[in-house]
């Protein structure tokens, strides 16, 4: 149980989840499955579709998958495949189709595997941050549309489009604000307790997360204002994503006297930064070209948001995280370790899977990271 | 007088404080696994000569001792330990039984960086142990030695362990071999140093004893390491000295 009653209701709501999913399903609305955060989730709204968010987060599924890909690939991606061939994901089941994305060669790669068993769409995610690339990546998102009035049956009008991009921005919004609270100090919630929400977040109805997010906002500033919250050395995580099933790092941080208020990943700012500033595709492909993932090329803007983070949040240093074989974000972090480093600003690189085997050895380095800044 | 007590994963050091000098240590050879009763038998032992003040814990296992008046991270205790031995000191190498820990500090001790290595066993204590009982070495190590290296390509303990037996097999001296089996755990310590460039270093945990070892990672770091009189305390001291 947690302090706060928006977290509990979230609990509550996720727990009703599945059933409300497979109501939905009978009422002919279409699931469908995302990996990545370059999804643009509106047109998905806009169809009356549903986007989940298939997470793969636990190391249950990994020796099935390990049938069909490499033992050296990162954990998230073997994951995620074991969940579909084991079918022990209600969410995955119930998808009619997963969005996929080129990113990581590894999840590219997969995604063939994958298409045996569900059907597939692959958005080519330029890696260039170009005009050129800008143009493919509308062209991609115009098919993205295409094929999601052709699963649906409906047509995404001007106005169905609009009513989804003011939904999504309001998410969004509310994900800014809470953003702004973790600020203060004490901060006003936990880690754990903020990774739960971003996570539940690519699973829940937006009808249903919205209000829970209103609440969650209005508990928060009490808080605030009360001056009620955890103290602990501030912590910003950056780096891969922590999908629903991994709450490793952001665990042992906070047992060992941390406190994580904020998080530079797709279960944090790249889920909910800038807004869809207009109502066509081309605004809606420019939010979402904007994304500071470790797969584009020259990604300077990370960074510089990383950065940007530190101050605005307070925080007293950086736990850079890496999914063990994530070449992008373990390459990327060497510039982002030189960087931060030349700034003063403390840093910590970790690389780990989803085993426990490591646990010790984590919260040592860990505890003497935090006692050190 | 102030005790610290050091559980690593193979081994149990302690060390009794007056503030400024070691009056008596131990160190024993079971680590991790160690019960909290037996730890206690040690300090009572340690209780009926001197007077122990406050007791600080650190190591792989410092948790498990509920009777500590402070636990410290091990990483910050190597810092002040290595300190306190050579005031001259920047940084520390740490070889333990599960993993390598490099450390570079201000002229007071305090940590500024460190790295340690991953899961992966590869040039740990563990590792090294693994290999002496493959080539059944037994008694003072320093009495192998030898210009002949048998390469050992991999750092994997599971697959060097294979291409021991496999040199074995062709009858290659065992001195050849243990000198590729340092030559290879020193490959994976000279890049973590070099990252972190630094001087004067301290060389400490149960493999700093080993001289032929030590010799050959002085001549790939082109440095003189620093290695005290009890290489396994370092640690133990500097939790002492965390009161
Ligand atoms: S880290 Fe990159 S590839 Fe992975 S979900 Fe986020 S945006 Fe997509
Ligand atoms: S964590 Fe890294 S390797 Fe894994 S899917 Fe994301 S980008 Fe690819």
């Amino acid at each position: 149980m947690s302090d706060l009653k928006a977290m509990n209701e979230l609990n509550e709501a996720f727990a009703n989840r599945k059933d409300q999913l497979y109501k939905q399903k009978e009422e002919g609305r279409k699931v469908f499955g995302l990996f990545c955060s370059f999804v643009p989730i509106e047109l998905i709204l806009a169809a009356n579709g549903i986007p989940v968010g298939l997470c793969g987060g636990k190391d249950t599924t990994i020796p099935a998958a390990e049938e069909d890909l490499p033992r050296n690939l990162c954990p998230l991606i073997k994951s995620s495949y074991g969940f579909k061939k084991t079918k022990s994901c209600p969410y995955f089941e119930a998808a009619d189709i997963v969005i996929g994305e080129t990113t990581c060669d590894g999840k590219k790669k997969m995604f063939e595997l994958m298409e045996k068993m569900i059907p597939m769409h692959v958005m080519h995610l330029p890696h260039f941050r170009d005009e050129r690339s800008a143009k493919l990546w509308l062209d991609e998102v115009k098919d993205l549309k295409k094929m999601i009035e052709e699963i649906t049956g409906n047509e995404i009008t001007e106005e169905k489009l609009k009513e989804a991009i003011d939904k999504v921005n309001k998410m969004r919004k509310l994900f800014y604000k809470i953003y702004k609270l973790r600020a203060k100090t004490p901060t006003p919630i936990k880690g754990t307790e903020a990774l739960r929400l971003f996570q539940l977040a690519y699973l829940l109805d937006i009808d249903t997360l919205i209000p829970i997010l209103e609440k969650l906002v209005k508990e928060l500033e009490e808080k605030v204002e009360k001056g009620e919250g955890y103290e602990g050395k501030r912590i910003l995580i950056s780096g891969c994503p922590m999908v629903a099933g991994n709450t490793k790092i952001v665990d042992i941080i906070e047992e060992v006297g941390g406190v994580v208020v904020g998080e530079e990943s797709c279960t944090g700012t790249r889920q909910f930064e800038n807004l869809v500033e207009g109502y066509d595709l081309e605004k809606l492909a420019e939010r979402y070209f904007k994304i500071p993932c470790a797969c584009i090329f020259k990604n300077d803007n990370r960074i510089k948001r990383i950065k940007e983070l530190v101050k605005e949040l307070n925080a007293d240093g950086v736990v850079y995280y890496t999914l063990q074989y994530c070449h992008t974000f373990n390459v990327e972090g060497a510039r982002v370790e030189e960087e931060l480093k030349k700034e003063g600003i403390p840093i910590i690189r970790i690389e780990t899977d989803y085993s426990e085997s490591d646990k010790e050895q984590l919260k040592t380095r860990l505890e003497a990271f935090i006692e050190m800044i | 007088m102030i005790m610290g007590i050091d559980i690593g994963s193979t081994t149990t050091k302690m060390v009794l404080m007056d503030g400024k000098n070691i009056v008596d240590y131990t160190v024993k050879n079971i680590g991790v696994i160690v019960e909290e009763e037996d730890i206690l038998k040690m300090v009572e032992e340690f209780n009926e000569k001197y007077d122990i003040d406050k007791i600080v814990a650190t190591g792989y296992g410092r948790h498990k001792i509920s009777f500590a008046d402070k636990i410290v991270p091990e990483v910050i205790a190597l810092g002040k330990g290595a300190n306190y031995f050579f005031k001259e000191a920047e940084g520390a190498i740490d070889i333990g039984g599960q993993d390598i820990k490099v450390i570079k500090m201000d002229h007071d001790g305090n940590v500024i960086d460190f790295i340690l290595s991953d899961k992966c066993a590869a040039g740990t204590g563990k590792f090294l142990e693994k290999c002496i009982d493959i080539l059944k070495i037994d008694g003072d190590l320093n009495r192998y030695k030898s210009d002949n290296i048998a390469k050992i390509s991999s750092m994997c303990a599971v697959f060097a362990e294979s291409e021991i037996i496999s040199l074995l097999s062709k009858k290659t001296p065992k001195e050849d071999i243990l000198m590729g089996v340092y030559e290879s755990i020193s490959n994976r310590i000279v890049p973590m140093v070099n990252k972190m460039k630094i001087n004067n270093i301290v060389f400490s945990g149960g493999v700093a004893k080993n001289s032929v070892l030590t010799e050959v990672l002085e001549n790939k770091l082109n440095k003189k390491l620093l290695v005290p009189e009890e290489p396994q305390i370092v640690c133990c001291v500097g939790a002492c000295l965390m009161v």
